[in-house]
């Protein structure tokens, strides 16, 4: 289940709605079969400055696909972000006289888009929106047999230069920089970082890298 | 000696089923017929009495050669004592032969056969009759239909035990004194038939481990099921093998490393060893490697046979790691290199494989 999220670099001319078109109308050309529709929410908590003295910051991230379950992220230190159930949610909205939400989610990322298989791969290609303004095209490829990164490295950047408009020469930067989740045994909570990842740079106003 | 204690044995297993049918049908029949039941009744107690005497002798046999060879009687001695014991077990032996001979020639004199069948058939009531009179009638049926059943069951049971007998009687029959007993050659040993197969497999597959880095193996004796051996490969996927004997694979099934074959003993779920994956790429896998099996099977070098396919497997272990030898990718519409080649176990796609045995 080991995947690689990576932005996808929008042509000029184009809009991100007609890249991420084209992206698809190849992906069905190639064989791919249309699934189901997805999508990946970020959600932002500060802490109230009259209950804690230091600001402390997390991020709950949402994933369609995981539906039971629920990612909390710090902003300082990733190291020691939690995969929750579902229900963790309602026990956040309890904490809501210390932890604030921006409301009507307007500080909010989200990727919405399509999923397509191919075999025993998973291709997920969407739109990024940061407080409902379109920042850009993500994709995600997923090779669900493998669950060890290092053996599939170059597999992966074979594949993703199947369907991508340049070829990839380097792993995703979440993954470049934790060396040690190269042999360890996968976890959705990778895919996770990976797009907390991108959000973070966007949230600090920096625009998506294309590779 | 071994058939009459063959025979003996047979009708020890018969007598209570006998017994039985003789007072099941003592019911039903006829005064003269009854009394010749009684007659074989009686018969048959003499020759389980004239049986009883056989045991003791047997035992006696036994105690002689036991005594024997822990108080190290010199060979005289010994063969004088035991020259005795076995002509009393001879004797015995032909008393119960002489009255088992009479048995079935008494038997068919009674004309069981034709009598059974003209008995009402299971199940059967009377019409038309009061609740009385039916029960009257049917309740010495049902003893008598229990009773022949019970016969029958006993009658096969003996016959099963006197085949499993009648070769361990043959070879005690040939052992003597301060030598070890020679086996018939064809014939497993007793104790061969429970050895633990899993622990010399388990050894087996522990001498190979050095020569094969990637795999990780756990070898599982289910009762039902056999030897089962599960390799996990590179923490990449699961093998799960199905051993016959020692070292012959019977059966390979390839899945990946999160789909599990519940093999543990504490597993609750049911073992799922034939599943195929839900991954395509092992799916093909699996095929392969019953391919293979079949390749490396040699039936007279059964443990050579498994190394080989043992190497095999390991090779599977860069399945997403190494680029295909004929056109040097990695993905061939969406599949890596599944196969690996026998001698040099060089990888290839499946498309590939075949252009190269066409082409050399």
């Amino acid at each position: 289940m080991i995947s690689w999220v990576v932005p996808y670099p929008t042509p000029e001319g184009k809009t991100h709605n007609q890249a991420l078109d084209d992206l698809s109308k190849l992906l069905l050309a190639q064989g791919y079969e249309k699934d189901v529709p997805y999508c990946v929410e970020c959600e932002m908590y500060v802490s109230l400055p009259e209950m804690m003295p230091v600001q402390k910051v997390f991020h709950v991230i949402l994933d369609s696909d995981r539906p039971a379950s629920c990612f909390l992220i710090p902003d300082k230190d990733q190291s020691i972000s939690i995969t929750a159930e579902k229900s963790m949610m309602g026990f956040l909205s309890k904490l809501s006289k210390i932890f604030k939400t921006s409301p009507g989610k307007t500080g909010n990322l989200e990727v919405r888009g399509q999923t397509f298989l191919y075999r025993d791969f998973c291709v997920r290609a969407g739109i990024l929106s940061y407080g409902g303004v379109i920042k850009g095209v993500i994709v995600e490829a997923e090779l669900r047999s493998c669950s060890i990164l290092i053996t599939a490295v170059e597999l992966m950047k074979e594949f993703m230069s199947t369907f991508m408009p340049t070829p990839m020469d380097t792993v995703p930067s979440y993954i470049s920089s934790k060396p040690n989740i190269l042999g360890a045994m996968y976890s959705p909570l990778e895919t996770i970082h990976q797009y907390y990842d991108i959000f973070a740079s966007v949230r600090a106003g920096r625009s998506l890298v294309s590779r | 000696m071994p058939s009459c204690a063959c025979r003996s044995l047979s009708i020890a297993a018969l007598l209570p089923g006998l017994v039985g049918l003789s007072r099941g049908c003592g019911i039903l029949m006829a005064d003269t017929k009854r009394a010749e039941l009684f007659q074989m009744e009686q018969m048959i107690q003499q020759v389980e009495a004239a049986l009883n005497r056989q045991n003791i002798a047997l035992k006696d046999y036994h105690t002689v050669i036991h005594n024997a060879r822990d108080e190290n009687y010199t060979a005289e001695e010994a063969a004088v004592e035991i020259q005795t014991a076995l002509n009393n077990l001879e004797s015995c032996l032909i008393e119960v032969d002489q009255k088992v001979a009479d048995l079935p020639s008494s038997v068919s004199s009674l004309g069981l056969a034709s009598f059974l069948s003209s008995c009402p058939p299971i199940g059967a009531t009377t019409t038309g009759q009061g609740d009385g009179g039916t029960n009257a009638a049917a309740s010495p049926y049902r003893s008598l239909y229990e009773e022949l059943i019970t016969t029958y069951s006993i009658h096969e049971r003996g016959r099963e035990y006197c085949s499993v007998i009648l070769p361990h009687l043959s070879v005690h029959a040939h052992r003597k004194m301060g030598k070890p007993p020679k086996f018939h050659p064809n014939l497993p040993r007793p104790h061969e038939i429970y050895e633990d197969v899993s622990k010399k497999i388990d050894a087996i597959f522990r001498q190979q481990s050095a020569s094969l880095s990637t795999l990780t193996f756990a070898v599982y004796d289910l009762p039902a099921a056999g030897v089962i051996v599960e390799l996990v490969v590179d923490r990449i996927f699961r093998v799960a093998l199905t051993i016959r004997g020692t070292a012959f694979v019977e059966g390979v099934n390839i899945r990946g490393s999160d789909e599990n074959f519940n093999l543990e003993a504490k597993a609750l779920r049911p073992i799922d060893l034939w599943t195929p994956s839900g991954y395509e790429v092992y799916r093909v896998l699996a095929r392969n490697a019953t391919e293979a099996v079949l390749h490396y099977h040699s039936p007279n070098e059964p443990e050579r046979s498994l190394r080989g396919f043992l190497q095999w497997i390991n090779s599977l272990a860069t399945l997403f790691s190494s680029p295909c030898k004929r056109c040097g990718k990695y993905l061939d519409s969406g599949l890596p290199a599944t196969w690996r080649d026998y001698k040099k176990l060089e990888a290839y796609h499946e498309a590939c494989r075949v252009l190269t045995f066409t082409t050399t």
